[in-house]
């Protein structure tokens, strides 16, 4: 309390009584009236020296009153957060907990599978694979699935395609994939059809790049005869009868042939409209050389040319005689027909491809009638849905012979792991383990199973040492002499009773000393005493567990009677 | 009662402070102080009107007002009607207190006659007040 409060209120005591003493008023009138002024002053001060400290503290107060509304508000918000935040702690410390069980049960099964193959036969299973070269360059593949439903896609398209060209009129399309090729025929006669069906037979059999197509009619042609190839984004040029252009890509063709090599990938090149090469200006000196080239370079630089004339054009290519033989042996030579109306008739002769014996063919008659040798036909197939593909592949597999699995009956004597099997009625295969497996877990079991054995051999040994020495009769006189101290120090009262004391106790209690002291009454103080903490209370607690006492509740005290 | 009444939504609880017992035991040192101040000022308007009889009554009807208000018109806190009536009483009794070599010449029917009044005067108030 204020001192100025207090003194106010004794200094207006006084002057009160000064005010109100029991003199004679005549002689005491100033002294009375100065005490009631000398009152009113003092109280006057006091109240508002109390007030004043009153505003203080209530101001105080509502400070921190106002402080702990902010801290509650505050706390509830966080509540929910790590309530959150707690959930997710035991979320994970259970997934850890479930991961370190399967850990552990692999690691068993694994020694059991060891004791069962035998170390060298498991080693022996999981040798690694020799990484690929190219795994560390190769781009990581977009997925497993897709990947392998792609190559079963296309291998059988490719399967279809090749049955196709093989069982049609000797397979004679089969022997135009590397060679170079010179079509001719009249007007109208289908040849840059089938130049083109030819391209992409060689483009997805062989994996071909088709690297240009010059035709001085490509304006005309690129929506037509040419439209597969411009849809695979295959150059044109020489389009609107532009010479220079076409003439470029003769060029470049050279340019090939003096740089490329064997190891170098296929590409097939079309020229169409050769007749004219030689009449046109732009075109007529690389013209010249043309025939000479193709009969000597394109085996070399991995290049597969097609060429499009019109009919008779052999002497214009190569211009000679010498030339006229160099053709006939490096070059498939097809004649297509038209009728008069130029209209192709799909039939015509084909030289220049090999029988059995390697012996030259001249002049076999062809047809490209069948629905299937067209350039869109082609093109279709290699980029139609895959249920289309899924029927071919089920087709393929209809015909397999069905396999029929003959259950294999083990009479052998069950083994532990067969025991561990039947148990978890879950039978793992021998296929999921070695799956499993690796050399860096099988060695850890390895290990695990040795130290197990040398942990068993240790404690059989420890075993048969304290058997020497601590033999039934010691443990017997022991328990007598506890019994005997019960009696003693504990005349009035049963082991049962005492127990029952205990048991009640621990419902309650976690802790052994303070059910010592309370149900058995000792404690530390008692020192020398008949009731001794540690001469009577502890031994006989942990005898009356032992004796009585259920499994729960003597791993409830098992560190203490470990340490008793 | 019957009509459809808008309901209100429920407000939130709001937590209000309550004083602490510091400030309880400051507020009451504060409510003696005020009565003693009370008492004080009557026993020095007593004091003073004693040496001067031309206004002897000036000083008693100013007595009587003072306790009398303070004792019928209390503040509108309720927190404070108990103080400020007790306080008028102390007012009253700290005039009466200092004339007490006057008070000792009271007569027994002075007494009589102020409870006599008194209760003639609560019969008045009553009647009056049931009058429609």
């Amino acid at each position: 309390m204020s001192k100025l409060a207090i003194g106010s209120i004794f200094g207006g005591i006084c002057c009160l009584g000064l005010s109100v003493a029991p003199f004679p008023f005549q002689h005491w009138a100033i002294a009375r009236q100065i005490g009631g002024i000398g009152a009113i002053g003092c109280f006057t001060f006091g109240y508002f020296e109390s007030e004043k400290i009153k505003s203080k503290q209530q101001a105080f107060e509502s400070w921190q009153f106002q402080d702990q509304q902010k801290q509650k508000k505050l706390d509830e918000a966080i509540e929910p957060i790590l309530a959150d935040e707690l959930m997710q702690k035991q979320q994970i410390r259970a997934k850890y907990s479930v991961a370190d069980s399967e850990e552990e049960m692999k690691g068993y099964f694994n020694i059991l599978q060891v004791e069962r193959y035998g170390e060298d036969w498991l080693r022996a299973q999981l040798q690694p694979d020799s990484p690929s070269p190219l795994a560390d360059i190769l781009p990581e593949p977009e997925t497993e699935l897709e990947t392998q439903e792609k190559i079963e896609t296309l291998a059988a398209k490719k399967a279809k395609l090749l049955k196709l060209i093989r069982e049609h009129e000797g397979g004679w399309i089969g022997q135009l994939m590397k060679k170079p090729v010179l079509i001719y025929g009249d007007q109208g006669s289908g040849k840059s059809y089938f130049a083109e069906f030819l391209a992409l037979c060689r483009h997805y059999l062989r994996g071909h790049e088709i690297v240009s197509i010059a035709d001085p009619h490509f304006h005309q042609n690129k929506d037509e005869c040419w439209k597969q190839l411009v849809k695979l984004k295959v150059p044109g040029f020489g389009a609107h009868h532009d010479y220079a252009a076409v003439n470029s890509q003769i060029v470049s063709m050279f340019d090939r042939f003096s740089k490329r090599t064997l190891k170098d990938a296929p590409i097939t090149s079309i020229f169409d409209e050769v007749t004219r090469y030689g009449q046109e200006e732009a075109t007529q000196e690389s013209s010249s050389k043309l025939g000479s080239k193709l009969s000597s370079d394109p085996r070399k630089a991995k290049e597969s040319p097609i060429l499009i004339a019109h009919a008779k054009t052999l002497a214009a290519l190569g211009g000679g005689e010498g030339f006229a033989d160099a053709i006939q042996g490096n070059f498939v030579r097809i004649k297509l027909n038209s009728d008069s109306e130029q209209e192709p008739l799909w039939r015509g002769t084909i030289s220049g491809i090999k029988d059995a014996d390697g012996e030259p063919i001249e002049n076999q008659k062809v047809s490209i009638k069948a629905d299937w040798i067209r350039s869109s036909w082609i093109y279709d197939l290699f980029n139609q849905p895959l249920d289309l593909i899924a029927e071919i592949a089920l087709i393929e597999t209809q015909k397999l012979p069905d396999l029929v699995i003959e259950p294999i009956v083990d009479l052998v004597i069950e083994s532990d792991v067969d025991k561990l099997d039947r148990i978890l009625n879950q039978p793992i295969g021998d296929d999921y383990w070695l799956s499993e497996m690796s050399p860096e877990l099988l060695d850890r079991a390895i290990e695990m199973r040795n130290t197990q054995r040398q942990q068993v051999s240790e404690s059989l040994t420890s075993i048969s040492e304290v058997a020497i020495i601590d033999t039934i009769q010691s443990k017997d006189s022991h328990d007598f002499d506890t019994q005997r101290l019960i009696a003693e120090k504990f005349p009035e009262k049963t082991e049962k009773a005492l127990f029952d004391s205990i048991y009640e106790y621990s419902a309650t209690c976690r802790n052994a000393s303070k059910i010592i002291k309370s149900a058995l009454k000792c404690s530390h103080s008692k020192k020398g005493s008949p009731r001794s903490y540690k001469e009577v209370g502890k031994p006989v607690f942990i005898y009356l567990i032992r004796k009585y006492g259920e499994a729960s509740l003597i791993a409830k005290f098992a560190d203490y009677l470990d340490k008793g | 009662m019957f009509l459809p009444v808008e309901k209100k939504k429920p407000q939130p609880i709001e937590v209000k402070q309550s004083d602490s017992p510091i400030i309880g035991r400051w507020q009451n040192i504060g409510n003696w102080q005020f009565r003693s101040l009370c008492f004080a000022i009557g026993t020095t308007a007593a004091n003073f009107a004693r040496p001067n009889p031309q206004y002897f009554w000036l000083y008693v009807v100013g007595i009587a007002i003072g306790s009398l208000s303070l004792m019928l018109v209390p503040p509108s806190d309720l927190k404070y009607q108990g103080l400020w009536r007790t306080a008028g009483a102390a007012l009253l009794m700290g005039a009466l207190v200092t004339w007490w070599d006057l008070l000792m010449m009271l007569q027994w029917w002075h007494f009589a006659g102020f409870g006599v009044g008194a209760v003639f005067t609560l019969f008045a108030i009553g009647s009056g007040g049931n009058r429609r």
